[in-house]
Parts: C-alpha cells; sequence; structure tokens
C-alpha cells in the first residue's frame, strides 16, 4: 500500500483552493453498508469545504462497495481491508495512507453531514484550538430529534449523555463547549494529535474508540469540543450488524481497558477498587433479574482485561511520555460520582451510551427493566431485598452451613457415587436394592466442583433462595410489568418459608422452595393461558402473540427439574400433582376451564419423567412396604401443632410473627377484589393453590390426614410461590384495572396491599444483625466426632432416636412421635438422608426398642448387639445452640427406658443429646464367643453376652470389608441376610448361613486374610447404566427443545415490550 | 352511564370467579380469629398425674425376654449383719426360668453372676451372705422367662422385714416416714445398678422442719455399687423423717432401713384419745416409693393396746395437698366407717395420722384405709406399724400403700409354717363385690386352695384363710373385680413383723375404681 498526499491523489485539480485552508481528509470507514450508504456518500460529497479529499476504508465488506462509492464520489479513493478490524484500528489505516493532511474527519458509514459540516468543525477548531471536534448527531428519519451533543464520563469511563434520550432538538444544546467524549459518528481529529496518540487502540474493535481516544487527548491537553451548529444525521445501523450482548461487552471491557491506561497508578488504586464495586453490584442485579449474560459481560470485562497487561502496560507508557496533563486535572472534566449508579436511578442506563438505542429497545441488558423512569423505585426495592438477602445470609455464605437436621455433610465424591453404584443399601441394617440417584448426582456434582463439596452443599442450601426469588420474578415476568415481577420477588423473598427452613435445618423446604415458582411458571405456561400464552388474551395484550408451548416440551423441563429436587425431596411429586389439581380447581371456579387438558398432561408427564429418570429407585419406594413415608418421611409431631394464625403467617420457626406476618395477605387479596380478566383469573387459580396448601397442612398438623405431611416448609413453598402470583396479580391488576372503577374503597385497599408488600418484607431487615437467619451456629456432629470415629475396636453403627425433624439422618416412624435410623462408620453424611424403604432386617431395631419400652427386657444392648449398634443417641433439639427447645413428649420416656437398661452406659455429651455407649455391642465385623445353644431368632441376643466378640476385617465401604480374619469360628457379618456377601479367607471361600434369624454368618474355617464383598447384581448395574442414558438422553432431549421452541425471549420479550 | 348499565357491571364485577374465592378467604380469617383458640384449649385434667404405674413392683411380663430386679436395703455380714439380706423368686408360669444373680457392694460387683433355675410354679432363693461378704450389699436379679416376682427378706438382731424388690430404678424417689430419735435409726439405701455413676440429692422433712443438707447435695454413687447414707448422723433425733431422692442424671434404686432397738421413748400419743405403746422394737427395710398418686389404698390395719398404726402422709410436691384418711372396717354393715380424718399437709411436708389417737377408730377391729388427696395434688402414703406387749406379736412395720387395683396379684410368701404365720388381706374398693381365688403354688405344682375362696363385698376386705396351703406357699390370688392385695408375715417367736403389698400381674392392672 503506497502513501499518498492528498493534492496528488485525491484533490479536484479544477477546483479554486485558497492557500491558506487546510488540508482535511475525511475518512470514511465502511463495512456492509446498506442501502443508506449512497445519501452518506452523497452528504460528504456535497461538502463545501474547499480543501477536502475522502478515503473510504472498507472494512471487508462482503461485497465490494468501490462502485457504489465510484458512483457519487469518483475521485475518492478507496482501500479495501482483508478482515473487519472494528471502526478504530481500520480508520488508522489513514495514518499509512495519508501524509500532509491538517484534519482527519472520521466518519461511521451511516452518517449524513450537513453541506457544511467539515467546514464549519474545522473553522471551530482553528477558532477554539480544538484538538478533537464533532457536531451533535441527530435522528437520521427525525432529524428534530437528538441523539448526542457530546458526552460526559464518570472515573469509570460510564457515559453520560449531556441531552435526554429522544430529546427534541430545539437548539437548546447549540452552545459550543467542552465535552468529555465526541461520539465517534463523525469526529474530526487534528492529524498531529492523532499522530501523537497513536490514533486509536488497535485492540478496540467496537464501541469504546471514543472515549479512550478522547480521554488520551485530555491527558495531552488538547480540547475536546462540541460544535452543535452544524448537524449530522446518524443512522445507528450499527445495532443491527452487531448483537446487543455482544455491544455490552464490548463497552464493559474497553471502558475498563481506557481506564486501565488512561489513569497513573494513584488513580488506579483509588478508582479501580469502585469499578469493581459498582461493576459487582450490576451484576447481582443482574442476576437477580434474571439476566446472567449480562453478569458475566460486566465480570468478564476484568479477566478480559487482565489477559491484556502487557498490551495495556505498553499503551500506558506511551501515553505516559506523552502526557502534559495530570489525573487529577483530567477528572475536573470528568462527572463526579458514579454515572452507572445515577443513570440507574433516573433510568437511564443503556439507553444512550453505546449510541444505538434505537436498535436496544429489545435487548435484556441491565436497563431493560428499569427503561421506564416511574419502576426504578421498585427496581430499587427488589436490589435492595437481594443486597439485604446477600449480607443477612453473610455468616452462612463465610462459615459454612451446620450439619444440623437435613443438612447432613456431602463426603467425598468417589463415596457417593460409588454408593450410588453398589446395589447394597447401608440404612438400617443394610438391605439389597436399587440406590437413590441423589447420591450419583450429588458425585457428579462434587467431581465438577472439583471435590469442593462444601461449596457445594453451601451452594446448595443457601443458593436456593435466590434461586427461588428468581423463580418468583420470573414467574412474574409474562404479566408484563416490572413492578408486578418485583411485588412477586419481594413477596416471595420476604415470605419467612426459607428462613425457617435455613433455622430448622429443612432443606427439603429449600429445595421445594426453589423449585415452586419455577413449577408454577412451567404449569402456566403449558396451559397457555395469558399471560402465560395466548389463550384468553386480548388481541391488543402481548400474550397474544406469545407461541404456545407444547406440554411435551414443559413436561420436559418441568421433570427435569422435578427430578433434581426429587432426589432429595420424592415428596415434589405430590406436590406438583396437588398444585396441578388446585390450579384446575380454580379454573373451573373462575369457569376458564381453557388449557386445562394441557396444563394436566404438562404436570402428569413431568411427573412421569422423573419418576422414570429416577428408576429403578423410584420404583422401590412405590412399591416399598410404606410408600407414602417413603415419599413425604417420618414428619415431626414433637412440637405442638402449628396453629391456624402460624399457618397463615407461615411462621413455622422464628420468622414469621405478627404483626407483619399477616401483611402478605393483604398484597395477595388485592386482585381477588379488583382484578379483572386473566389477572381475576390466574389471582383465583394461585388463591386455590394457597387455600389447598394452608388447609392441607392445617388438616395434616392436626391429625385429620391418613398420612403424615413432610417439613411445614414443603407445604408452604408453593404456597408462598402463588401467594408472590396473586400479590404480582394484584400489582398489575392496580395499574390496569384499578383506572375502570370510581375513586372509593379499592383504591384504598391497593394502598394498603402496596404497604403489605412494604411491611411484609420488613421483618428481612431482622436478618442483617443476625447474619445467619437464626440457623445454629453449631451442630452436633464436631462434638461426635471424635467418638463415633471407627478406631481399633470394630466397625459400628449408631442407633439414632428422636424428632425426625432433629434427627441428622432421614429415619422411619417409630412411633408417634419418634423416629429410629441408622448410621455407620462415623458421623452421618448426606448418603443417610435419601429415601429409603424400611427394608431388610431394619425394623428389627424398632423392636428391639419396643422390647425396652414394653419392659420386655433390661437388657436392649444385647438385642442391639449383634446389629453392631455401639451408640444409641437421642437427640431432643436440633443443634447444641437450638435454644431450649421443647423435649418431645415421647422422648422423656424413651430416656426412660433407655435409662433402665443394664448394658448402656451413658456417655456425658453436649447438652441436647442423649448419648449410651450399649456395652453388649459386637462390631459389625467379628467373630462371635463360643456359645451353647443356638442363635436362631433375634431375640435370642437377650441372654447373649458378645462382649467377648473378636474384631475381625475393617469395612472398606458400606459393601465390602477387607483385612484379617483374627481367629476362626463363627464370623458375623452384621447386614441384613443375603445371598450376595461372600467371604473368602486366604483366598477360600467360607460357607455363608444366618444367624439370630436374620444376619449373615459365615464359618471361618481358618484365621488369616480375608475379603468380605457384597456382589452387586450385574442387572443392577445395568439399571444404572441405563439410568445415566436415561438422564443425558432427557438433558440432551431438553437442550435441543430449547434452541427450536419458542425459546423464552418469544414467550417473554413482546411481552416486556407490552409493559413499556 | 345509564343505571342499567351500571346495573350490568355492579352484576359482571360479581360473578362467582370473584366472591368464591372471597368467600374462602372470609372464612379462614373467621377460621383463624374464632375456631382456633377452641382448638388450642388443653383440658388441664388431663395432664400429667405424675403416677407412672409400670414403676411398681409387678410380676415379670408373659413375653418379657429378661427383666431385671433390684434388691438393696440389706447386709451380707453374715450373723452380725443387721439386715442379712435374701432374695427369694417365686415363679407362677408352667415353664421354668433362669435369673442371673449379681451381687454389688459399695466397691462395686462382688462375685461372680450367679445362674439360678426357678422351677415350674415353684421357688428359688438366695442368701446374699452366702456368696458374698459386705457391709451393705445390693442384688440385680435378671430374669429370663417364667412369670416370676422377686421378694427380698432382711432379718437381724431386731426381727425380719420382707418386702418386694424394685423393678425401675427412677429419678426420684419418696420415703413417707421414718425415725432418728432416740433408740432409732434410719439408712437410705442408695444403689446404682447400672454402669455410669450417677449423683443425687437429698432432702428431708422432719418435725421441725425441712433440711437440705450439703453432705448430700450431688451425693455420688459410682456406677453398679450401693452406698448407704446414716440419716441420724445427719438429721439427728428427729421423731419424724420424710426423704425425697432425686438423681441429678441416671437412675437409682432407694431403700429405706429402719431399726428401733427399744431403748426409746415409749409413745404416748397426743390428744384426748391418746393411748400409750411401749417403745418400738423392730426392723422394717422397705423400697421408697417411685411414685406419688392422688390415692393410696392400705389393706391392713389395726388398733389395739401396744399396737400402734400411723398413716404416715407425706407431700413431695410444691402445693399443699388437703388429704382424707378414711378408714373401713371389715365388714361395713356392721362397722359404719367413722368419719375421714381430714389433714392439711403443706408442700414438702409430712403429716402423720396416729389412728391410736383417733377417738373414733374402733380398737381391736380390722380395717383398710383409703389415703385421698383432694384437690388431685399427689402424695405419698404409707402405714407404719409397731407391736409391742401386751400384743402376740412383737416387732414393728412400714408398707406402702397401694395406687393401682388389679384382678390378679402374686403374694410370694403366704402360707403359714411352724415359726410365722402369715396372713393375705383383700380389699374390694370398688362398688361391686369380687369374687376372689386362691391358688396356691408349690413344688412345680399349681392347685386352687378352695378353702380360701371369698366373696369380698364392695368397700368390704377380707383375711384369706390359708391354713391348708403349704408351708410358706406362694399364692396368686385372682379376683372378678379389681381389688388391692397385701400380706403379712410374723414370727410365732419373738421379734419379727412384715407387712407387704404384693405383686401385680401387669396385664391385669387397673386404676382404683371411683369413689363410692
Amino acid at each position: 500500500m503506497d502513501a499518498t498526499t492528498p493534492s496528488d491523489d485525491l484533490a479536484d485539480p479544477t477546483a479554486e483552493v485558497p492557500a491558506a485552508v487546510p488540508p482535511v481528509v475525511v475518512v470514511l470507514v465502511a463495512h456492509n453498508p446498506g442501502a443508506w450508504f449512497e445519501e452518506t456518500l452523497a452528504s460528504v460529497g456535497a461538502q463545501s469545504y474547499p480543501n477536502l479529499e475522502v478515503l473510504v476504508i472498507d472494512a471487508a465488506s462482503d461485497e465490494d462497495p468501490t462502485p457504489r462509492i465510484a458512483a457519487i464520489l469518483p475521485k475518492a479513493r478507496v482501500h479495501r481491508l482483508d478482515r473487519n478490524p472494528g471502526f478504530g484500528p481500520a480508520a488508522n489505516v489513514v495514518r499509512e495512507l495519508v501524509e500532509g493532511a491538517s484534519f482527519y474527519a472520521f466518519l461511521h458509514d451511516d452518517v449524513a453531514l450537513e453541506p457544511d459540516t467539515i467546514r464549519s468543525l474545522v473553522e471551530e477548531a482553528f477558532r477554539s484550538n480544538a484538538g478533537i471536534i464533532g457536531p451533535k448527531l441527530v435522528d437520521w428519519h427525525d432529524p428534530r430529534r437528538l441523539l448526542q451533543v457530546g458526552m460526559g464520563a464518570d472515573k469509570t469511563g460510564a457515559l453520560v449523555p449531556v441531552n435526554e434520550p429522544g430529546e427534541l432538538d430545539q437548539e437548546q444544546h447549540d452552545a459550543i463547549r467542552d465535552v468529555f467524549v465526541i461520539p465517534g459518528a463523525c469526529t474530526v481529529v487534528r492529524a498531529d494529535l492523532f499522530a501523537a496518540l497513536d490514533g486509536f487502540d488497535s485492540e478496540i474493535m467496537g464501541l469504546g474508540d471514543d472515549l479512550d481516544l478522547c480521554w488520551r487527548a485530555h491527558a495531552l491537553g488538547a480540547r475536546v469540543l462540541i460544535a452543535p451548529v452544524t448537524r449530522v444525521r446518524h443512522l445507528e445501523a450499527l445495532g443491527e450488524r452487531v448483537p446487543a450482548d455482544d455491544r455490552r461487552r464490548q463497552l464493559a471491557r474497553h471502558r475498563l481497558r481506557t481506564s486501565l491506561v488512561a489513569y497513573g497508578w494513584w488513580h488506579r488504586v483509588r478508582v479501580l477498587p469502585q469499578a469493581l464495586l459498582f461493576g459487582l453490584v450490576e451484576a447481582i442485579y443482574a442476576v437477580v433479574s434474571g439476566h446472567p449474560r449480562q453478569a458475566r459481560d460486566v465480570l468478564g470485562a476484568w479477566p478480559w482485561n487482565l489477559r491484556r497487561m502487557g498490551q495495556i502496560r505498553a499503551r500506558r507508557k506511551v501515553l505516559r511520555l506523552a502526557r502534559t496533563v495530570r489525573d487529577r486535572e483530567v477528572r475536573e472534566l470528568q462527572v463526579s460520582g458514579s454515572a452507572r449508579l445515577r443513570a440507574f436511578l433516573r433510568g437511564q442506563i443503556g439507553q444512550r451510551e453505546d449510541r444505538v438505542s434505537g436498535m436496544a429497545r429489545s435487548s435484556r441488558d441491565f436497563a431493560g427493566a428499569v427503561r421506564d423512569g416511574s419502576r426504578q423505585l421498585t427496581v430499587a426495592f427488589a436490589v435492595s431485598l437481594g443486597l439485604l438477602l446477600l449480607v443477612s445470609s453473610r455468616d452462612l455464605v463465610l462459615d459454612g452451613v451446620p450439619a444440623i437436621g437435613e443438612f447432613a455433610r456431602f463426603g467425598d465424591p468417589s463415596s457417593l457415587l460409588s454408593s450410588w453404584w453398589s446395589g447394597w443399601r447401608h440404612g438400617g441394617l443394610g438391605s439389597p436394592g436399587p440406590q437413590p440417584t441423589g447420591s450419583g448426582l450429588l458425585g457428579v456434582l462434587g467431581y465438577l466442583f472439583l471435590g469442593a463439596t462444601g461449596t457445594l452443599r453451601t451452594l446448595l442450601i443457601v443458593g436456593m433462595v435466590p434461586i427461588g426469588a428468581l423463580g418468583a420474578w420470573r414467574l412474574a415476568k409474562p404479566i408484563g410489568s416490572a413492578r408486578a415481577s418485583v411485588t412477586s420477588f419481594a413477596v416471595y423473598l420476604a415470605i419467612p418459608v426459607p428462613y425457617n427452613a435455613l433455622a430448622s435445618g429443612s432443606w427439603s423446604g429449600l429445595l421445594v422452595y426453589a423449585i415452586s415458582p419455577w413449577m408454577l411458571l412451567a404449569l402456566g405456561r403449558a396451559s397457555g393461558a395469558a399471560p402465560f400464552g395466548p389463550a384468553g388474551a386480548d388481541p391488543d395484550e402481548p400474550a397474544a402473540r406469545l407461541a404456545k408451548r407444547t406440554p411435551f416440551a414443559v413436561a420436559l423441563g418441568l421433570g427435569l427439574g422435578l427430578a433434581l429436587v426429587g432426589s432429595l425431596v420424592p415428596f415434589v411429586l405430590v406436590i406438583v400433582v396437588a398444585v396441578a389439581g388446585a390450579l384446575t380447581v380454580g379454573s373451573i371456579l373462575c369457569f376458564r376451564v381453557v388449557g386445562l387438558a394441557r396444563m394436566l398432561v404438562a404436570a402428569a408427564g413431568a411427573s412421569g419423567l422423573a419418576i422414570a429418570l429416577h428408576l429403578p429407585w423410584s420404583l422401590d419406594l412405590v412399591t416399598g412396604p410404606s410408600p407414602w413415608q417413603s415419599l413425604a418421611g417420618v414428619a415431626s409431631s414433637v412440637d405442638a401443632p402449628l396453629s391456624l394464625g402460624e399457618i397463615l403467617r407461615f411462621e413455622t420457626g422464628p420468622w414469621g410473627a405478627p404483626p407483619l406476618g399477616w401483611a402478605f395477605l393483604l398484597a395477595g387479596a388485592l386482585p381477588i377484589v379488583i382484578g379483572r380478566s386473566w389477572r381475576l383469573e390466574w389471582a383465583v387459580r394461585a388463591w386455590i393453590v394457597v387455600l389447598v396448601g394452608w388447609g392441607a397442612l392445617w388438616a395434616g398438623q392436626h391429625g385429620h390426614l391418613p398420612g403424615n405431611l413432610p417439613a411445614a416448609e414443603v407445604i408452604l413453598a408453593p404456597v408462598a410461590a402463588a401467594l408472590g402470583l396473586a400479590a404480582a396479580l394484584g400489582l398489575a391488576a392496580f395499574e390496569i384495572d384499578l383506572r375502570a372503577y370510581r375513586f372509593g374503597w379499592r383504591q384504598l385497599l391497593s394502598v394498603l396491599a402496596a404497604l403489605g408488600v412494604v411491611l411484609g418484607a420488613a421483618p428481612l431487615a431482622g436478618g442483617l444483625l443476625d447474619g445467619r437467619w437464626r440457623t445454629p451456629e453449631t451442630d452436633f456432629q464436631s462434638g461426635l466426632g471424635g467418638l463415633l470415629d471407627d478406631g481399633d475396636e470394630g466397625a459400628f453403627r449408631v442407633l439414632w432416636l428422636g424428632d425426625p425433624d432433629h434427627l441428622p439422618v432421614r429415619g422411619w416412624r417409630y412411633d408417634d412421635q419418634l423416629a429410629y435410623a441408622t448410621s455407620d462408620r462415623g458421623t452421618p453424611s448426606v448418603l443417610e438422608r435419601f429415601a429409603v424403604p424400611p427394608e431388610g432386617a431394619g425394623p428389627l431395631l424398632a423392636e428391639a426398642i419396643d422390647a425396652a419400652s414394653d419392659r420386655r427386657t433390661s437388657r436392649v444392648g444385647r438385642l442391639l448387639g449383634p446389629m453392631g449398634v455401639r451408640y444409641v443417641i437421642v437427640q431432643d433439639q436440633l443443634a447444641p445452640d437450638g435454644g431450649p427447645a421443647p423435649t418431645a413428649d415421647g422422648l422423656v420416656p424413651m430416656l426412660g427406658v433407655l435409662a433402665q437398661q443394664l448394658d448402656l452406659e451413658r456417655v456425658p455429651v453436649a447438652d441436647g443429646l442423649t448419648v449410651y455407649r450399649n456395652l453388649s455391642w459386637a462390631p459389625i465385623t467379628s467373630v462371635l464367643p463360643e456359645r451353647a445353644g443356638d442363635r436362631t431368632s433375634w431375640t435370642d441376643a437377650d441372654a447373649d453376652d458378645l462382649r467377648g466378640a473378636v474384631p475381625a476385617l475393617r469395612p472398606v465401604s458400606p459393601e465390602g470389608a477387607r483385612g484379617e480374619v483374627p481367629r476362626a469360628g463363627d464370623l458375623l457379618a452384621s447386614s441384613t441376610a443375603d445371598a450376595g456377601w461372600k467371604l473368602r479367607v486366604e483366598g477360600v471361600a467360607m460357607r455363608r448361613g444366618e444367624t439370630y434369624g436374620w444376619s449373615n454368618q459365615f464359618d471361618a474355617t481358618q484365621e488369616g486374610s480375608g475379603v468380605l464383598s457384597y456382589e452387586t447384581p450385574l442387572s443392577r448395574h445395568l439399571a444404572g447404566a441405563g439410568q445415566v442414558v436415561l438422564w443425558l438422553l432427557a438433558l440432551w432431549v431438553w437442550r435441543r427443545s430449547r434452541r427450536r421452541g419458542p425459546g423464552a425471549s418469544a414467550a417473554v420479550a413482546p411481552a416486556t415490550e407490552g409493559a413499556r | 352511564m345509564t343505571p342499567a348499565t351500571a346495573r350490568r357491571r355492579r352484576r359482571r364485577r360479581l360473578t362467582p370467579r370473584r366472591w368464591l374465592p372471597f368467600l374462602a378467604l372470609s372464612a379462614l380469617v373467621v377460621g383463624a380469629t374464632v375456631l382456633e383458640p377452641e382448638l388450642s384449649t388443653v383440658d388441664p385434667a388431663q395432664l400429667d398425674s405424675s403416677l407412672d404405674r409400670s414403676t411398681l413392683p409387678a410380676v415379670t411380663g408373659p413375653d418379657a425376654l429378661s427383666t431385671a430386679w433390684y434388691c438393696a436395703g440389706g447386709t451380707a455380714a453374715g450373723s452380725e449383719g443387721l439386715a442379712e439380706l435374701t432374695i427369694l423368686l417365686a415363679n407362677d408360669a408352667p415353664i421354668g426360668a433362669t435369673a442371673d444373680v449379681t451381687f454389688l457392694t459399695a466397691e462395686g460387683q462382688a462375685g461372680e453372676v450367679e445362674t439360678l433355675s426357678v422351677p415350674a410354679h415353684g421357688r428359688a432363693r438366695v442368701v446374699a451372705a452366702e456368696r458374698v461378704e459386705a457391709e451393705w450389699v445390693g442384688a440385680v436379679v435378671e430374669v429370663h422367662g417364667g412369670r416370676v416376682a422377686v421378694d427380698r427378706e432382711v432379718i437381724g438382731s431386731l426381727g425380719f422385714d420382707a418386702a418386694p424388690c424394685s423393678t425401675e430404678a427412677a429419678d426420684r424417689w419418696y420415703v413417707a416416714s421414718g425415725a432418728t430419735v432416740r433408740g432409732s435409726e434410719l439408712y437410705l439405701s442408695l444403689f446404682n445398678p447400672f454402669a455410669d455413676a450417677t449423683s443425687v440429692d437429698v432432702t428431708f422433712a422432719t418435725n421441725t422442719g425441712r433440711r437440705a443438707p450439703r453432705a448430700l447435695r450431688g451425693f455420688s454413687i459410682p456406677g453398679r455399687s450401693v452406698r448407704v447414707v446414716r440419716v441420724g448422723e445427719i438429721v439427728t433425733d428427729r421423731s419424724t423423717v420424710a426423704a425425697t431422692v432425686r438423681a441429678r442424671i441416671g437412675r437409682v434404686v432407694v431403700d429405706r432401713i429402719q431399726t428401733f432397738d427399744g431403748t426409746g421413748d415409749a409413745v404416748t400419743g397426743e390428744g384426748e384419745a391418746a393411748a400409750a405403746t411401749p417403745a418400738p422394737k423392730g426392723l422394717i427395710s422397705t423400697p421408697a416409693s417411685p411414685v406419688r398418686a392422688d390415692r393410696w389404698v392400705i389393706p391392713g390395719g389395726r388398733v389395739a393396746e401396744g399396737v400402734r398404726t400411723q398413716i404416715a402422709v407425706y407431700n413431695p410436691g410444691s402445693a399443699a395437698a388437703e388429704v382424707d384418711v378414711v378408714v373401713s372396717y371389715q365388714d361395713p354393715q356392721r362397722y359404719p366407717s367413722p368419719a375421714p380424718i381430714g389433714i392439711s399437709v403443706p408442700a414438702r411436708e409430712q403429716v402423720i395420722v396416729d389412728l391410736n389417737d383417733q377417738p373414733d377408730v374402733l380398737a381391736e377391729t380390722d380395717l383398710w384405709v383409703d389415703v385421698r388427696s383432694l384437690e388431685g395434688v399427689p402424695v405419698v402414703a404409707e402405714r407404719v406399724s409397731t407391736f409391742g406387749d401386751p400384743s402376740s406379736r412383737q416387732g414393728a412395720a412400714a408398707t406402702l400403700g397401694n395406687p393401682v387395683a388389679a384382678t390378679r396379684w402374686l403374694v410370694t410368701q403366704a402360707g403359714p409354717t411352724r415359726l410365722r404365720s402369715g396372713t393375705v388381706q383383700v380389699v374390694n374398693p370398688g362398688s361391686t363385690e369380687a369374687r376372689v381365688t386362691v391358688l396356691t403354688l408349690a413344688d412345680g405344682d399349681r392347685r386352687e386352695l378352695t378353702s380360701a375362696a371369698v366373696v369380698v363385698p364392695a368397700g368390704d376386705r377380707r383375711s384369706l384363710d390359708l391354713g391348708s396351703a403349704a408351708r410358706a406357699a406362694s399364692v396368686v390370688v385372682a379376683s372378678s373385680e379389681p381389688v388391692v392385695v397385701g400380706s403379712s408375715l410374723s414370727l410365732l417367736d419373738g421379734f419379727g413383723i412384715s407387712l407387704q403389698p404384693a405383686f401385680a400381674f401387669p396385664e391385669a392392672v387397673v386404676a382404683l375404681p371411683p369413689l363410692r
């Protein structure tokens, strides 16, 4: 490429050029220009400036624009690039192609200049000694509308438009003045300054090049001026060529890059942490508002720049050498404070910052939810709540969640996976059968977290709250009102269900809390009824343009969600059916049955899919001896039943006390009173869900149901989601339907309902002081660790008794108030939390306790001895600092019973825990002492002193042990008798039999090295492999359906649009 | 807007889909405010009555695998012992049972565990001093199989006593009577049969006020041991002493040993009808009571010259008890009951009702006593009797009342022997006559003793005629109605009287019939 002079190649030799007119080169960068391009070229050709030359740089357009250019500007020089490096780097080429120019006029390919634009700008540049000068930009189609009249910037480089978006041009901004940034569509730059600046930053390939250029020009002491006396129409066609997400990403990256380059060290130290903080806040808001990509773009700017620190340092060095103005002086040219925060409060973020707002209206960026200035307060309310949640959970996040109730520790991923792969379940006294899928899922997640299962556990517990709140936001989003979304978000977040679940160690409550709004959303979408679908929507409503989702697609997504939650809370399948049923009743009550069948099909399909994904475990649960107990667990009946008032206030724990606990009911009742159309219909449906949930819980608490229910939070979570939806519908009704009523009590009720939302959320502030939602700080397991670790005395089990809500293991019902369960090999882990039916010899544990309770034995330790039970632990409160929890009525006699046993020795431990050491226990694998008589019945153990049992082998997994067999004799393998158990001593297979009528016993004919193992049947492994395939298949199909289907954006965007 | 349009619009607004849920919501609010208080109301009468019947000694259950009995309050010092312990096991089952007997002393287990065979319909006994030697000894008897009751006898220079061993340890025990005046000694035997140590607090209610000696606060009892407190060293010279033993952790078994050596003062009584009796002499060793109740039936009693009968009522609770002591005679048609003796027992205090001092109580007439706490404040009641000249029987005895009734009872030693007489009393506190049959167990044989069959009218009592029973035979008393059964043994020559409740069969136990 040859360097040329303007006079040689571009100037019109016939034109009369005054000697004092400095040469100007118009640098027009084009890339795939559209139909407007000719108008752009014509405007350039019509310039009245006498010494003007035109250089068109084509940035690798698909079609060569030279003929189009030649047709209008025959003298213009066209330079084509092989690739599109972006505007700045492409414009930099001018330094190689042109010599002798005084000014460069850099133009986008979608601007139209007035005939005197260049002349006016150059004249003003001379007059004002400007280094960079630009015109005012107006709308291409409507020149009365201002686009840009220069921009300010804050310390982080966030741009601050001078004018309001879409402002009518009444020459109110026509004063010539200094600005921080000249928008890049039309910029006249002094050529020597351009050279001193080393041109545009070659790494800024998109938006942000103008900020960078102007900032550095300020550092060099050049003036940057706006000259609104001339105007340039701007099409902002970039929006059609660059995706919205990409624009946001570019801006974030380049803004930070410019800050890193342009600031000296002191200002970097001072400003960059603030920039990071602002970025974090924006990212959190983005996540909360359901825009994770925005969060990714904002935060992703940092690693992007860190990877380019070498370039940044080099450019910083260049700038330092040329700098004539200190940062402090440059800062004086910038606006104070945070422009993004101010713009957020003014509802302007995203509107003008990329100068392509016309095309960005449908983008889902940070500003998408706040574009309407009247909604800023509500969004700020939501952000405040989100931050409040984060701050109020700080101790749980930083210190971890104690292992209380269902918050069991996870263990290492390999043990989780191997447990799932095995065909032997170690709950109770062990039994053959399929394993819970949850252990496999957690194992996989554990590996994905690189073994950091503690972090995974915290995430899966504390993270359920924001997931649920986000679901509430999304649930209300189709309503089409940002206020409604915020209301749903706020109500759901402020209802005390998750905090009571945290305080009481109810993981199942948290999991159901997380999925409930998504479940309602899925069922709503499946119904296709407005606002979730087009059915029933007025033609002018955005919902009318939504595509109906097939029940299959909904069932697939919902089924996967149910399967994930169901691995720990199988009862969620009952909940989805109940919610669908309640919505059906609601639909009938409001005489709107459209989409009902689709919704029911989706609910049934989702449940079926979830069941299928858990096969064969799910089959085992429903065909087990007590399927309801397997689904619902063993509910607590220790505390007094919840009163109706407590249920209505969601006061299942320390949160939700009156009077503010009642506030949400007021908010939820509003749409019933003033709502119309689908707002009333969905409010009725939501309220039926609420009433069914409350009613079921009340009936369950007072013993009016045939079966028990799980923890109250599990039942109340979908109730809370429905109430949040009702409150959101109330807001929508307030915005839309209230206008139809004359002023009266309805308006007053609306105000009260709004107060209800705000007041109901007020108790959340209480979490600020606590920092952990009154979750106990410690757990029993840390104190028990040493006691329960395997020593040299052989492996053993622990028998747990107590309120099922307090136990660290999932138990089986012992009596009306107590549950029993076992754990082995140290403190309990999440493996003991999965539902397994009470099969095998496990019920004998309860029979042994029964014998003691009925005064049929005073040696229960002997009965439990062959079962390997070394400790009997009665837990009567959730945690050591769990407060003065009322001791279960059933626990008092149970403690009395155990205290009567001659072979149980009490071990002093923390309050709330009563630990008895069994003096008559035998290790799980041990050689039994000689005994006259048979051991044919489990009751024979009552007269059998096993203190002489010698430990043999050491368990290496729930289904195997290896080690020394110290002597020949009857080797007890204390697990439910099953032919799958094999013992080989010195390679010789030992004969297996049964002892005590339930356990394995091997005739160990010799001592030596032995291996005890359970041989999982091939069918079990095949079932496991099939389950993996099924999960992968379901995920793949779901992923495909999301890509091909109408898509969430299609379903949501028009509604959002309509909200404006 | 025309009125018609307005009406139409109003009608449209009040569609069922609006008022139906509205109605449901309103109902809910009403339910929460009106219905709720009624639901949460709890009947105070259903609250804990503090009576745990299962802690009372009873025959082992029919399907019991093993039952432990705890026998304390005795010595194993040989002929010099104060209250030499002998354990007696009676079996009502047609198959034999075994029992593992472990003796525990202050130092822990003494000797090996001894396994006894208890024959079908028969008895077995073991003398502690023949197995161990210790100043004080307790025994754990673990019975496997059968329908067995375990009794213990103590014998010493001051007489003998017999009483049921305890089937339960408890964290609270009440001793309703005792004395530490000159000529008397009171011991509390604190027996911990379990592996882990425990500690107890002992408090006393005496005729001069309450005492909570520092030495007996947190009094430690090592696991599997027995410790004995000589109360007179701490609470000196008190004519009446009641005690509460409360375990801080764990459970214990408490027995009371009371001796009267005859060197004390004669008992003169109070009031116009006061009748003096000689200074008491004898040995009492009975278990304390692990329960309180608002009603106790004492099946026997008698006021006679030289015989003093007192009813000790101890109120260990925190509220005063208004108590009626109702004395009824055998054959109430002939001897109408005197007016109830009303007493007020302050909280944590004891009141003695001396029947000898009651002018309305007939002398030389067999009676039974019904102690009723009128306001539901649970108390402990027992009978204390001393027998001296000119009575034909000599000695001292105490027996707890019975807070329950049953239709079947086992008396381990009922038949008379050459050296002692035995009687069994049956009280029918109900309102329907009870037909009582008696079975004797001896030498593997179980047969009905037709001569002892009797009908006990409502509110009456009878002593059974066991003259034709085998020597010292155990008897089973079966009744068509719930009754209360007690027994007595007395040496024909010398000091020694035992008054003891019988063992109820657990499946036959019922609450005492309502007051007539």
